[in-house]
């Protein structure tokens, strides 16, 4: 029982927390604890004393006397016995006392047989060990009661010496840590400056200064009282320690000195990014306090975060962009069985199709999303199994859970088994929406612009690309300049397109182009392409050539019209204007036909053209004149048409002849070589009737086969007509000379046997005068006739009327002849020629053409009024004074009647001589 | 015709109008003249040849078309030379094709003027 007490008690922990705080176990001897046993042996006449610790194992000596161990174990400890206690523990022979008679140290060396212990109690009570006195022999009277109490003050004493040994020992602790703090502060100071000099980040320490304002105070300047070297680079204030930030930045923000006042007064940390307008920079700023309150010290760690702050802006507006990029970089994966169609997928794989996120689904279910349109781009069974389906592919899906549009990129590979058969395709499916949307648009407005381009059918659209003299071009472009249109899609050298274009304008176009080059300016031209079939193409170009800011050439974008029909349909029209002209200056048939033919040639890019004059009789056609390319014969002369095939028989009722290819007509196919021979591979020939009759035929040549657009056609006929109606016009013209001519000479004629057969008849009438009246207004009527025949009866000047009719009489020195320019109608003609002839007799007779001197005037006018009228005046100066005639004669009579009959006549015999004046409507008296 | 010195000049007359050659043999008369008529420029070529009495022809140019008649003209002048040339027609040529000395009245015309052509003529030469 006792020695369960005596473990108990070694072993309890306040004890050994007590001892080890302490921290005396495996210390030095100390002089004041070695001086404690020594005293013991000499007070209680032993030889051994220790001041004996026992810890959990083991009992340790501070100090000992008589005793070799500085410890030994439990077993050997009597001094544990001790711990319990209530004082000295005294055993006059240990040998005889069981709890010691096992003790090695009893029962063997050093056969220790007395034992007198003290313990050392602790303030608290707690007991650590013992100051104990030992001899080798009993002492069966034990300690006296004078050597007990020593022993006991013995001990009190080196619990005395223990306490002092913890004082000392807190007060070395407390004085080497101070050592220790300053030691450390020392090395901070250093660390800290080190820092603060070499730290990018700005660093300040300033004092701040307040007003005093209604119930607080305001913030009003700070000072700085350190700065780092980063501080002058973050702000661009250089010195500023000990200056005053009003003074270095008057506009500094009053929100800075308001937060750091609020810093200084307050303690409080503040954290914050913020823009310092005058300084023009962000700062991202720490400031807390530093120093005691009073001071009102603020320290700053500040960054100028001006570069960031842009960056994150930019990354804002780019954040769209790579959210999207995101999306698109998503990859999903899966695994699918050959055998089951069973396909794993990964997570992404499912929401990539906007599926549950499952690890497994049928086949058919995550097909289902795909668009029908674009199942057939996927894999099948056949196409699985036989490896055919490896290609990557791209397809639509109508995302399972919003229902959203996406494309989707698809890759796989096969896994085989160890016969080769394909028992998985394992791959990756990624979102390429983005891509897709941005080359759909792309492709949609390409193809827009080119399907309006295409769909024209005759605009074309080029890009050229001129410092890597690439050309793109669309197909319509390409195929006019014959450039293969795959080519010109991944850009052609533009020599491949001036090939194109017609040899006669390369070089006119090439200088237009160089000068848009030079100048950076437009180009706007109508040339001419030339296909390799000889087809002649009429384009509009409309480009412009843009240079970079270097003033170099960069670009040549352009689009180009077929402008052929435009340009034929106005070419035709202005031949046609211009041989219209031609047609009214010449008056050959023989010109008529050369300046049609190469009207006809020019227009439509013939190598011959002509008119040809038909006897139908003979089936021969007369051609007066041809044009020829200079490589081409000319065909003048009488021809037989039946030396040249079956057609005549087309033409001579009435139709068009058109023959594409001398060689394929069935008409000439037997002649074709005659054809050939003559330099004609086509043909057209317009027949020109009349009244039924084939009575000429137009005809053009070509080298060459081609075929005829009905324009063409059409332009020919209208050529052909108007020569015809040329041809026919000089022929009623020669007919109509001809006619008059004769006609005129049989009239004169007649007027001359009248003459004579009235000379004849009134030979034996002794008054011969009437005779001779009779013959001058014979006479005059003859010379009217003269005059209007001049422009075959149609039409006679008034003035020639006027001088012929009175020359006829007398000089025309006598007469004063004013008047405008009118083309007299026949009928008035006759009536002036008489009218002038009666009143040239009666002044010649009686008036001012009877005497020297005397001259007449004769003068017309148009009065204008409700009725145009032609007024004739006649007035006779210079003769003696008029006076009406007594008789009415015939002469008088017809004056009487007046121009045309309209009997608006003013006869005034005036002293001075007769003024007459007669009227007659214009519209009666001007040829219309 | 009859004596020599009661001679008169002789006309030589192509007209084919038996009207016209009535009135114009009649002027020829009037202006002291004897006529000689053919109604063709063959006869009237084979007169000339065959008579050298003849020294005025009064030609009308329509008996064979004014260019026959104005040749008529011209090789009247290159053959005989010193015959007066009278000319008559319908339509008047180009005058300058008319011979040398040669005149030409336009029908109808003032006889009275064509007498006084003829006289002065055969005045003129005798």
């Amino acid at each position: 029982m006792n020695s369960l007490l005596t473990d108990r008690a070694v072993s309890h922990p306040d004890r050994l927390a007590a001892l080890d705080a302490l921290a005396i176990l495996d210390t030095p001897a100390e002089p004041g604890f070695d001086d404690v046993v020594r005293l013991a042996t000499r007070l209680c006449s032993v030889p051994v004393a220790l001041v004996s610790l026992v810890s959990r194992e083991r009992q340790w000596f501070k100090a000992r006397v008589g005793f070799d161990a500085s410890e030994t174990d439990l077993d050997r400890s009597v001094c544990k016995l001790a711990l319990t206690a209530p004082d000295l523990l005294t055993i006059p022979d240990l040998a005889a006392d069981p709890r010691t008679a096992g003790n090695p140290l009893v029962s063997g060396d050093p056969h220790i047989r007395f034992y007198a212990g003290a313990p050392l109690r602790l303030d608290g009570g707690l007991v650590i060990g013992s100051l104990c006195v030992i001899d080798t022999v009993p002492r069966p009277e034990g300690l006296t009661p004078e050597q007990a109490d020593d022993l006991r003050a013995l001990a009190r004493q080196v619990v005395a010496q223990l306490d002092l040994r913890i004082a000392l020992r807190t007060r070395n602790a407390a004085l080497a840590a101070e050592v220790r703090l300053k030691g450390d502060v020392l090395r901070s100071e250093s660390r800290y400056r080190s820092l603060f000099e070499k730290l990018d980040t700005g660093f300040c320490v300033i004092e701040m200064r307040f007003e005093d304002e209604d119930g607080g105070l305001r913030a009003v300047d700070y000072r700085f009282l350190e700065v780092n070297p980063a501080f002058a680079a973050q702000t661009g204030l250089a010195d500023a320690a000990g200056c005053w930030m009003r003074d270095l930045a008057p506009d500094h923000e009053q929100h800075w000195f308001d937060l750091y006042g609020h810093v200084a007064l307050t303690g409080e940390a503040v954290r914050l990014e913020n823009g310092a307008a005058s300084l023009d920079r962000w700062y991202d700023v720490q400031a807390f306090r530093v120093g005691a309150p009073e001071e009102r010290h603020v320290a700053i760690l500040f960054n100028d975060i001006s570069d960031r702050r842009a960056a994150e802006v930019a990354l804002r507006a780019s954040d769209t962009r790579s959210r999207l990029a995101q999306e698109a970089g998503q990859v999903g994966t899966f695994e699918l069985d050959v055998a089951t169609d069973e396909i794993v997928v990964s997570a992404e794989y499912c929401r990539l199709h906007g599926l549950p996120v499952a690890p497994v689904y049928t086949l058919d279910a995550v097909t289902a999303p795909v668009l029908m349109a674009d199942r057939a781009t996927l894999s099948t069974a056949a196409s699985r199994a036989d490896g055919s389906a490896a290609e990557p592919i791209e397809y639509r899906i109508r995302r399972a859970d919003d229902g959203a549009l996406r494309w989707i990129a698809r890759q796989w590979q096969p896994t085989r088994d160890e016969r080769g058969t394909i028992v998985r395709w394992f791959g990756t499916v990624r979102d390429v929406t983005e891509r897709h949307v941005a080359q759909e648009s792309l492709r949609v407005s390409e193809e827009r612009l080119s399907l309006a381009f295409e769909a024209s059918g005759s605009l074309g659209w080029w890009d050229w690309d001129i410092p890597n003299d690439r050309l793109y071009a669309g197909e319509h472009f390409a195929r006019m300049y014959g450039v293969d249109p795959a080519l010109a899609v991944g850009g052609a050298p533009l020599t491949a397109f001036v090939d194109g274009i017609h040899p006669d304008d390369r070089g006119w176009v090439g200088e237009r182009i160089q000068q848009a080059l030079d100048t950076g300016g437009e180009f706007t031209e109508e040339y001419r392409l030339l296909a390799p079939d000889g087809t002649v193409t009429w384009v509009y170009a409309r480009g412009r050539c843009y240079h970079d800011a270097a003033g170099r050439p960069l670009r040549f974008p352009g689009v180009v019209t077929d402008i052929t029909e435009a340009k034929h349909a106005g070419l035709r029209q202005e031949a046609l204007l211009k041989l219209g002209d031609h047609l009214r200056d010449l008056d050959t048939v023989a010109d008529f036909v050369q300046a049609a033919a190469k009207t006809m040639a020019e227009v439509l890019g013939a190598t011959r053209a002509g008119y040809g004059l038909v006897n139908p009789v003979d089936e021969t056609i007369d051609i007066p004149t041809d044009w020829c390319a200079p490589t081409v014969g000319s065909l003048s002369g009488a021809h037989a048409f039946r030396d040249y095939g079956s057609y005549i028989d087309n033409l001579k009722r009435g139709e068009i002849v058109v023959i594409e290819d001398v060689t394929q007509d069935p008409r000439c196919q037997a002649m074709a070589d005659m054809f050939v021979a003559i330099g004609v591979r086509s043909l057209i020939d317009v027949p020109v009737m009349e009244r039924d009759r084939l009575v000429g035929v137009g005809f053009v040549h070509y080298a060459r086969a081609r075929s005829f657009r009905p324009e063409e056609i059409a332009f020919i006929r209208t050529v052909t007509d108007r020569v015809q109606v040329a041809v026919a016009r000089v022929q009623a013209e020669q007919q109509r000379v001809l006619l008059n001519g004769e006609l005129s000479h049989r009239l004169k004629n007649t007027l001359a046997m009248v003459q004579g057969i009235a000379g004849q008849t009134l030979r034996a009438v002794p008054d011969q005068a009437p005779v001779k009246a009779f013959t001058e207004r014979l006479i005059a009527l003859s010379r009217a006739h003269d005059v209007l025949m001049q422009d075959s009866w149609a039409a006679a000047p008034i003035r020639s009327i006027v001088e012929k009719v009175l020359a006829l009489q007398t000089t025309l020195t006598r007469f004063r002849i004013a008047g405008p320019t009118l083309a007299l109608a026949p009928q008035a003609t006759l009536s002036l020629s008489l009218l002038l002839h009666e009143l040239a007799t009666n002044a010649i007779k009686y008036g001012a053409l009877s005497v020297e001197g005397g001259i007449v005037h004769v003068a017309w006018r148009i009065e204008e009024g409700a009725e145009r009228t032609v007024v004739l005046e006649w007035r006779e100066r210079g003769g003696p004074p008029a006076t009406a005639p007594t008789r009415r004669g015939f002469g008088a009579r017809l004056i009487q009647t007046g121009l045309l009959g309209t009997r608006d006549t003013h006869l005034d015999y005036t002293p001075t001589g007769l003024d007459a004046e007669f009227r007659a409507p214009i519209s009666q008296v001007v040829a219309s | 015709m009859t004596a020599s010195s009661d001679r008169r000049p002789i006309v030589l007359l192509i007209e084919n109008e038996p009207i016209q050659m009535m009135v114009l043999s009649d002027l020829i008369e009037e202006a002291g003249c004897d006529v000689v008529e053919a109604t063709t420029t063959a006869k009237a070529i084979q007169i000339l040849e065959h008579r050298g009495d003849i020294r005025v022809v009064v030609a009308d140019l329509d008996v064979h078309g004014s260019v026959l008649g104005l040749q008529l003209a011209a090789m009247i002048r290159d053959r005989w030379p010193p015959v007066e040339l009278i000319l008559t027609g319908a339509v008047k040529p180009d005058l300058s094709s008319i011979p040398a000395r040669g005149v030409f009245y336009d029908k109808p015309f003032d006889q009275g003027r064509l007498v006084q052509s003829i006289r002065s003529f055969v005045s003129a030469n005798q």
